[in-house]
């Protein structure tokens, strides 16, 4: 009990420090919500999508900016919290609060694929030019609904941003100086070992390429069975099958950084 | 003597037949009306104007070798395109295509010959004129008749070893094939219908058994000396036409992709269960044939009831008389029923339709293995389309069609047997269907018309009888998809959790616990079960879609040892949670173990990934 009680004292707090100041990626944050809820409901649910994928690159950055600015982050270590409760409490709000935004946003563009505003405004055969839900899913000859192709966009925009959130948070508490934009090129140990996995694994994928390229990697047959599952899963149940797969992964990829960041951030010397 | 008579008739009919072919190209065109109702003309019009299209900028199509007929005359020929794009080789009347499938209408119309003759029972057990002990694999012991194998009704699932080689020195005897390749025998035979190679190859051999002879001897003998078909090769390695087997080497295969043309080369691919498809031909000598099986004269039999008698249905739609298929070969319902069979191999596609009311037929070859528009064209442009007015008494509604449907013509048993479940279709996707009574639907798709059945087979379970196989009804499909993909979720949890553990092992982190290393090998099988499944289907792939014994027993044997690991790690979770005091947190990691190997354990045994035997 004592433990979710310090968990939600450190949400609160950083939800003065978030709302405390002027903050300017929180303006944008409002503005793009409103953009993407116009563009929405007015030409295709399908527009919605921008939301979500951007989000979770900016949803971090929104959330700590303040606390980047004032370098409030010192204060956590003269109180007597473990580093282990801060990142659990950040973690929990960080992806509580995207998961809730994501939500309202995927209930409203329901709404806006249901009463289907665009087909009022720009008439029923002007609309398929933009609502392209609507036009796969003719296109598709029944092999998926409308609903599915949307359940299944927008689950692909809640894991994506999901995990750019949950890769962005452990980037922040592993070097929020770093994370505040300035790219170095550092010269430590560490530095050097993630630079060096990052070149192997660009080599990797190119290796992997040019021999599928030159058919010495049979890339399609190894695919095939992927992709056959993948449709599988996108067509039964209006899409729903599939957006819990790429749920799961996407909680999956969390729970890891949210792991790795708890080891990280003890070992860190702050 | 009797023999010796007809011989000559024949060979006078198809002198007569190639000598009028000629002069009826020049006849107008515009006096001929097909079933569609077009002229010949028109037809002619349509194809020039389809070319033209098609090779407007970068040529769209290889090559098409397009014959309209009637019992008589031909009425046109067209060749379009290209056998060889790099050496620019047009297609002309001496340019080969392989048949493919149509090569089995010479199996179906062997067997009737030697039924008019007294030799061959139709409703008689197979099994009694093979050598004794030839099926290894039968898991039924209801007669396999030849109606059976000419309806593809005996129960055998798609075989699952590679029935093409590509080695000539690798082609083994019909019979020797024939028993390498034999597939699981899944359903009672007559009960599915589930298009089958292996089953018209078997009716082949039996050719061969009841006769003394090679069944490509017999087809020259019996068919192709007849007609005067010169130009054709049956035999899996072209050897019995020395002019095929040169001719054949000119013909290359390509494959148009995103408006990429793809040489493919030669494609000289050998089926040595040959009765299934590997007759390859002039188009001259295909028309001769199928004007053979539509002339009154009836040319390949002793009477022309006998010919009649082959058009008769041996399966039909639903409860109605419409007949599906008519002693091997399909019947479609266009404006007019029309009587044939298509075929596809790897170097290409040809169709063979015939109406032998109006004596009409179009025969379409082409060397792309996905096909053409010349191939998909032709058969609206002269039979004309389904008309539902001519089944549906009075109105007709949409049919209530729900579920999901696996296809017939797959493998259920056997490590391949996950394959069906990933091309599982949802009632939406096979078209709108419209019932027009007597269990015959009318599927819409594409703007396409075609008929189907509706069936209830001996376990109550339903299905839709398509042209060739059934399409099967399978209320467990959600659930089997479900156990599927939790499988593979349980192989990426297990990344997951390895990464973790790697994580928390480099920062020194990691605490010890009862059972981890257990766990590990838990989560390694996984991963591993789930890369030897992809294996399984890399291999099929690129095997000619068949599994090799070696390769399979192999795979099999790891996903074997996959289920041992699986079954210790969690048995061994189970153990230490009740024998052992722990904390919540370590008793929530057993059970997430137990779960996370009794899921695969489960999808293993139940889509058989570890049987490489029988299938």
């Amino acid at each position: 009990m004592g433990e979710m009680r310090k968990t939600l004292d450190i949400i609160k707090v950083d939800l003065i420090t978030m709302n405390g100041g002027k903050n300017n990626m929180r303006m944008i944050f409002v503005g793009f919500f409103i953009f993407c809820f116009a563009t929405g409901f007015v030409f295709s649910s399908m527009f919605g999508i921008i939301f979500p994928l951007l989000m979770g690159a900016f949803f971090v950055p929104m959330l700590f900016q303040n606390e980047l600015k004032y370098h409030s982050e010192k204060m956590y270590s003269v109180i007597p919290i473990k580093r282990r409760d801060l990142v659990n409490a950040r973690f929990a709000l960080a992806v509580g609060l995207f998961t809730a935004l994501f939500l309202v946003f995927y209930l409203l563009m329901l709404l806006s694929m249901k009463i289907k505003l665009n087909n009022i405004i720009f008439g029923e055969e002007a609309a398929l030019n933009f609502d392209r839900i609507a036009y796969f899913a003719l296109l598709s000859g029944g092999m998926f609904t409308e609903l599915g192709l949307f359940n299944l966009t927008y689950s692909f925009g809640y894991a994506y941003g999901l995990i750019i959130t949950a890769v962005e948070f452990r980037k922040y508490f592993r070097s929020s100086e770093g994370f505040s934009g300035t790219l170095t090129f550092g010269t430590s140990k560490e530095v050097r070992r993630q630079e060096f996995t990052a070149g192997m694994i660009v080599l990797g994928v190119l290796i992997v390429s040019v021999l599928a390229i030159a058919g010495i990697l049979p890339i399609i047959p190894i695919l095939l069975p992927i992709l056959a599952t993948l449709l599988q899963l996108a067509q039964v149940a209006d899409g729903f099958m599939l957006s819990a797969v790429m749920i799961a992964i996407a909680l999956f990829t969390a729970i890891y950084q949210y792991i790795c960041t708890v080891v990280e951030y003890d070992e860190k010397e702050l | 003597m009797k023999k010796i008579f007809k011989k000559i008739t024949a060979v006078l009919f198809a002198v007569f037949m190639l000598t009028t072919a000629i002069p009826a190209q020049a006849e107008e065109l515009s006096s001929v009306t097909l079933p569609s109702g077009i002229t010949a003309e028109e037809f002619k019009n349509e194809l020039e104007s389809l070319s033209r299209k098609l090779n407007e900028g970068e040529p769209a199509f290889a090559s098409a070798a397009v014959g309209v007929f009637t019992d008589e005359e031909v009425i046109y020929t067209g060749y379009f395109g290209k056998i060889d794009i790099k050496n620019n080789i047009s297609a002309d009347e001496n340019a080969v295509y392989e048949w493919g499938s149509i090569t089995k209408t010479l199996v179906w119309v062997s067997a009737i010959q030697l039924w008019e003759q007294g030799r061959l029972d139709l409703e008689r057990d197979v099994r009694e004129y093979l050598p004794d002990g030839f099926f290894r694999h039968l898991s039924y012991d209801e007669p396999i008749t030849m109606l059976n194998l000419m309806n593809h009704n005996a129960g055998w699932q798609e075989t699952a070893r590679p029935i093409w080689k590509t080695d000539e020195n690798a082609v083994l005897s019909l019979g020797e094939e024939l028993q390498a390749i034999e597939p699981a025998q899944i359903h009672r035979p007559g009960e599915v219908a589930a298009y089958s190679n292996y089953g018209a190859a078997v009716a082949g051999y039996v050719i061969e058994c009841i006769t003394g002879q090679d069944f490509c001897e017999y087809v020259r003998e019996n068919i192709f000396e007849p007609l005067g078909m010169e130009r054709t090769a049956l035999d899996p390695t072209h050897s019995d036409s020395a002019w095929v087997y040169e001719q054949r080497k000119k013909t290359k295969s390509y494959q148009f992709s995103m408006e990429n043309c793809i040489d493919l080369g030669n494609r000289l691919d050998y089926i040595p269960a040959y009765p299934a498809g590997a007759a390859t031909g002039t188009l001259g000598d295909l028309i001769t044939y199928a004007q053979a099986l539509i002339s009154d004269d009836a040319p390949l039999f002793k009477s022309k009831e006998t010919q009649d008698f082959m058009f008769t249905g041996t399966d039909f739609y639903g409860e109605s008389d419409i007949p599906l298929c008519a002693h091997g070969f399909w019947c479609n319902e266009n404006a007019v029923r029309t009587y044939g069979h298509n075929g596809a191999t790897n170097a290409g596609q040809a169709n063979m339709m015939f109406d032998p009311e109006s004596k009409t037929g179009l025969v379409v070859m082409v060397n792309e293995p996905g096909g053409n528009d010349f191939l998909y064209y032709t058969p609206t442009l002269a039979f004309g389309t389904l008309s539902p007015e001519k089944y549906a008494s009075g109105t007709y509604q949409k049919a209530n069609l729900s579920g999901y449907f696996l296809s017939a013509r797959s493998t259920y048993r056997g490590m391949l047997k996950f394959i069906p479940y990933l091309s599982a279709m949802s009632a939406n996707s096979l078209g709108e269907a419209y019932d027009l009574g007597s269990g015959v639907y009318m599927i819409e798709y594409a703007g396409e018309r075609m008929l189907a059945g509706s069936k209830i087979y001996p376990d109550g379970n339903s299905g839709v009888q398509m042209t060739s196989m059934d399409m099967i009804n399978d209320s467990f499909y959600l659930i089997e998809l479900c156990l599927f993909t939790l499988y593979l979720l349980m192989a990426a949890a297990a990344v997951y959790l390895l990464l973790i553990r790697l994580k928390l092992k480099k920062h020194n982190r990691q605490t010890a616990y009862d059972g981890a290393a257990i766990m590990t090998a838990g989560q390694i099988a996984r991963i591993v079960s789930v890369l030897a499944l992809i294996s399984t289907y890399v291999v099929f792939q690129t095997n000619q879609a068949g599994i090799p014994f070696a390769a399979g027993a192999v795979l099999g044997i790891v996903q074997m040892l996959c289920v041992a690991v699986c079954a210790v790690s969690a048995v061994g979770s189970v153990f230490f949670m009740v024998s052992k005091k722990q904390e919540k947190a370590f008793n929530i990691r057993y059970i997430l173990n137990t779960v996370g190997c009794v899921l695969p354990i489960t999808a293993i045994v139940y889509f058989e990934m570890y049987v490489f035997w029988n299938i």
